[in-house]
């Protein structure tokens, strides 16, 4: 009984436990460059999840990144332009990515697979055009400079310019929220109807609304998302430009998604952006010019052992352990 | 529009094109979008680089080798990594990785520095009292040459017949003695030689280094949504519609041409999602 | 007891451990028209598809003209003289009706054969020969049925599978596919025809299996079941 018990309790104690390091981590660990990986592997954590979501409703998106732009772009301008704090500026970032993700959503969400996915692309690559052209906006290639922010909290004043640290809390808090959104939704009624519905290839005209009403759903959820995590980015880089934005991105948010594993909706996604960033920036500094050969080999070798990503070995370790033991316990009755 | 700009057009619309049908054969068959296409353009004029360039071998053996050498590659690819993964999406990751793994080996053996690639046919030629630059009509024939002989060989020939009937109907296809797996494996072949051609075909009038496929791959993939998707004809209309929008409003418009470019894509998209010219598929 | 063209022996057919199949036994002479009813869902098509290497039984064998056939993959098996027509038919949508019948005789290298067999279907299927340059899918479901079979004739099968062709026929084509099939079996084919339709496989064959929830209930000659109480009330509405 009491072992059944702690065991359905058991992946919340987990979580809380994975909680409570992350957030004590960087008080025992004072390791700044450490810190700024991780700080980046949650901006990816953000953009992974928002892929998640897209994809999950059944859409493959080729363009994430353009949503990742927008949001960066507007909370610059709002911070640097219009003299927005910190909280508003971010909130605007997330919340111009997801107006720009509704109105194109309710557009091109409507066409099927490829042609979806070819639109997005298309997307994106506009959105760098535009990056790059629109000076009087955002100033081209020269991209735009943003103030760290100086935050009060009553007496206490803390500027982002002097510590990491600040960033780092706020990364975490917002990947939880978002992780936890992105879950709930996926637990949902609708998430249930509409997953089923993507597996079975006929669909009634009742499942299709539901389908479309979700996935525009997903989509500004995720651009929301995506576009929060885009202006976090660019305060903390202290600015924005169109190098940042690049299509190649884009995929990248799927190659974490595969690695994580894209059959869970929020820790597949978390573990792939976490793997990806740190592997990833941890062999641009060993291995400089050998990196994109080592990285796109790693990836191909991981996807052949792991094709359902990294959380598989979530099964698969209990089973190998306890295939250990019984070996073990097989070794009495082998003969001597 | 004057004859230069045109003919220019049209070495942009054959590359689109080949790049395009290479693109269209692959994912017909194997459902899945190849993001390495790119990349196997990029080892095409590598290719030409180093047999046609630095070893002096005739022009046209060169690109036939490439084409060899490369879509053998592309057979090694199918054969041993994608069709033991299986699934599709794992596939494509797989692909999107290949592009890291082609850009980061040919950096090491070639290094960054763009590489030129003198022409093959220098000088101009008259036609009708126009002067044209002979290097870029010689492009131009040499596409239309490869495409009507692809045509040829997909409505004409026997494996061109197994090809169709595997892409449309594969389990049906394979109840009548057609081998669908090696059927997988031939297309992706000749889809990645076809790409090394125009990668070939184009690096004496562009520069070559090591991140030359990322355009031409998108291109294609937008060149294949104006004529609509799985067929060859709507790869060649959409291949021309592109080539002659993009270079007729980069000569009068200038730059934000390439924006109207992605923008007329989404436009068509939306009231034609088969294509301009595709039919809507089963 | 005369040797089999087709045996199968005990087999089970399992999709993800359930099993859909158990110890389905049952032969085909030369030159035989046999029939296998049972509703939907009881396993006819996976049994069809057992026989053509779509799916690797769990147990048992399946034997062809003295071979083993259930290691083998589809082409091979094809490669036989086992063709079937599937069910929905699953013609080539995009290619028109000559390269469809074309890609029946995709393994026959022998022209004159091909033109022959060619003349076959076009003799048993006048419609057909009205449209040879039509897409697959531009065909009534009719005569997209005529196209499966027209196709399976051109592969020179020494057996045709038949997986429900009445399915979603008008009563006026059902009547004149059973002609056909009729004059199919007359020209010498052997035959085995799966069909919902209880009363038609068993108007047409000389024999039948009844397959209920994956298991063969009763077998016999067509006019033994046609009389049979059981058959009667279950499968024949009377
Ligand atoms: N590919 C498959 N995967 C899982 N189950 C299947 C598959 N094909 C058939 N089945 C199951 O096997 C049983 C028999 O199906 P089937 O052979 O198609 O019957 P029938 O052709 O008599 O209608 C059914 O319960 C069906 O759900
Ligand atoms: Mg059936």
């Amino acid at each position: 009984m009491d072992k059944a018990k702690l065991k359905a309790k058991l992946p919340l104690i987990l979580l809380l436990a994975f909680i409570i390091f992350t957030i004590i981590f960087p008080l025992i660990v004072k390791d700044r460059f450490l810190l700024s990986i991780l700080i980046e592997a949650g901006v990816m954590c953000l953009f992974a999840l928002g892929f998640a979501a897209v994809f999950r409703s059944g859409q493959f998106s080729l363009g994430q990144a353009a949503f990742l732009a927008v949001g960066g772009y507007a909370g610059a301008l709002l911070a640097s332009k219009a003299g927005l704090p910190f909280w508003l500026s971010l909130l605007g970032g997330g919340l111009s990515s997801a107006i720009v993700a509704f109105l194109l959503g309710i557009v091109i969400l409507r066409m099927g697979g490829l042609y979806f996915s070819i639109a997005t692309l298309a997307l994106g690559e506009i959105a760098i055009i535009i990056a790059k052209n629109w000076d009087s906006v955002t100033s081209g290639m020269t991209g735009i400079a943003v103030d760290a922010p100086i935050v009060k909290i009553g007496e206490l004043t803390i500027n982002f310019a002097t510590t990491k640290l600040p960033y780092y809390y706020i990364i975490v808090l917002l990947v939880i929220m978002a992780a936890l959104m992105f879950w709930r939704i996926d637990r949902s009624r609708l998430g249930t109807v509409v997953r089923s519905v993507a597996v079975a290839p006929v669909m009634s005209e009742h499942a299709g609304i539901h389908l479309m009403k979700y996935r525009v759903i997903m989509f500004t959820l995720a651009a929301f998302v995506t576009g929060v995590a885009g202006a976090f980015y660019v305060y903390y880089l202290s600015w924005v430009g169109p190098p940042l934005f690049s299509g190649a991105q884009s995929t990248v948010a799927l190659i974490m998604c595969v690695i994580g594993g894209l059959w869970s909706a929020v820790s597949g996604p978390i573990i792939g952006a976490i793997i990806v960033s740190y592997f990833g920036t941890m062999m641009q500094i060993h291995l400089e010019g050998l990196r994109p050969l080592v990285f796109g080999v790693l990836v191909i070798v991981l996807i052949w052992f792991m094709p359902n990503g990294l959380v598989e070995l979530q099964y698969r370790f209990p089973a190998w352990v306890k295939s250990l033991f019984k070996k073990k316990g097989k070794v009495p009755d082998a003969p001597a | 529009m004057p004859p230069a700009i045109f003919i220019d057009s049209l070495v942009l619309s054959s590359m689109y094109i080949l790049m395009a049908s290479g693109l269209v054969l692959v994912f017909s068959i194997m459902g899945i979008l190849n993001f390495a296409h790119g990349q196997f353009y990029m080892l095409g004029a590598y290719a030409i680089f180093y047999l046609f360039q630095q070893a002096g071998i005739n022009f046209f053996i060169s690109l036939a080798l490439s084409a060899a050498i490369v879509g053998f590659v592309g057979i090694l690819i199918e054969r041993y990594i994608m069709r033991p993964i299986g699934q599709p999406i794992q596939a494509v990751v797989v692909t999107i990785a290949l592009i890291s793994v082609f850009e980061g080996l040919i950096t090491l053996i070639a290094g960054p520095a763009p590489h030129s690639v003198t022409s093959a046919f220098p000088g101009n030629v008259d036609i009708f009292g126009v002067s044209l630059s002979s290097e870029r009509l010689a492009t131009v024939v040499i596409a239309v040459i490869l495409i009507i002989a692809l045509y040829l060989f997909i409505q004409r020939t026997r494996l061109g017949l197994a090809l169709r009937a595997a892409a449309q109907q594969p389990v049906a296809a394979g109840l009548f003695g057609i081998q669908v797996a090696r059927v997988s494996t031939l297309v992706m072949g000749i889809g990645c030689g076809l790409a090394a051609l125009a990668g070939g075909i184009m690096a004496p009038m562009f520069y070559v280094d090591p991140w030359i496929g990322g355009q031409p791959l998108v291109m294609a993939l937008l060149a294949i949504v104006i004529g609509g998707m799985g067929s060859l004809g709507g790869a060649v209309v959409g291949g021309i519609v592109l080539g002659m929008i993009g270079s007729m409003l980069a000569y009068y418009i200038g730059f934000w041409s390439q924006l109207i470019s992605f923008g007329i894509v989404i436009v068509i998209l939306l009231f034609r999602p088969q294509g301009l010219f595709g039919q809507s598929e089963k | 007891m005369t040797e089999a063209l087709l045996e199968l022996k005990d087999v089970y057919i399992s999709y993800l451990g359930v099993e859909a199949v158990r110890g389905v036994s049952l032969r085909v002479t030369e030159r035989d028209f046999v029939t296998v009813i049972g509703a939907n869902g009881a396993g006819k098509s996976s049994v069809f598809n057992a026989i053509s290497g779509l799916v690797k039984p769990a147990k048992g064998e399946i034997w062809f003209n003295g071979e083993r056939i259930d290691r083998l993959t589809p082409p091979q098996i094809a490669g036989r003289g086992v063709i079937q027509v599937p069910e929905g038919r699953k013609i080539f949508p995009l290619l028109t009706v000559k390269e469809n019948l074309m890609v029946g005789a995709f393994m026959q290298r022998d022209k004159k054969k091909i033109a022959e067999n060619f003349e076959n279907v076009y003799r048993l299927f006048p419609a057909l020969k009205e449209r040879p340059t039509a897409k697959g899918i531009r065909l009534s479901g009719g005569q997209q049925q005529m196209l499966a079979i027209g196709r399976a004739m051109m592969a020179n099968p020494k057996m045709i599978l038949l997986d429900e062709p009445s399915l979603g026929l008008s009563p006026i084509f059902c009547q004149q596919l059973s002609r056909q099939l009729k004059a199919l079996h007359n020209e010498g084919k052997t035959l085995l025809l799966v069909e919902q339709n209880a009363r038609m496989g068993l108007s047409l064959a000389n024999y039948g299996y009844v397959l209920e929830n994956g298991e063969l209930r009763k077998e016999g000659t067509s006019a033994q079941l046609l009389n049979d109480d059981e058959v009667k009330r279950a499968y024949l509405g009377v």
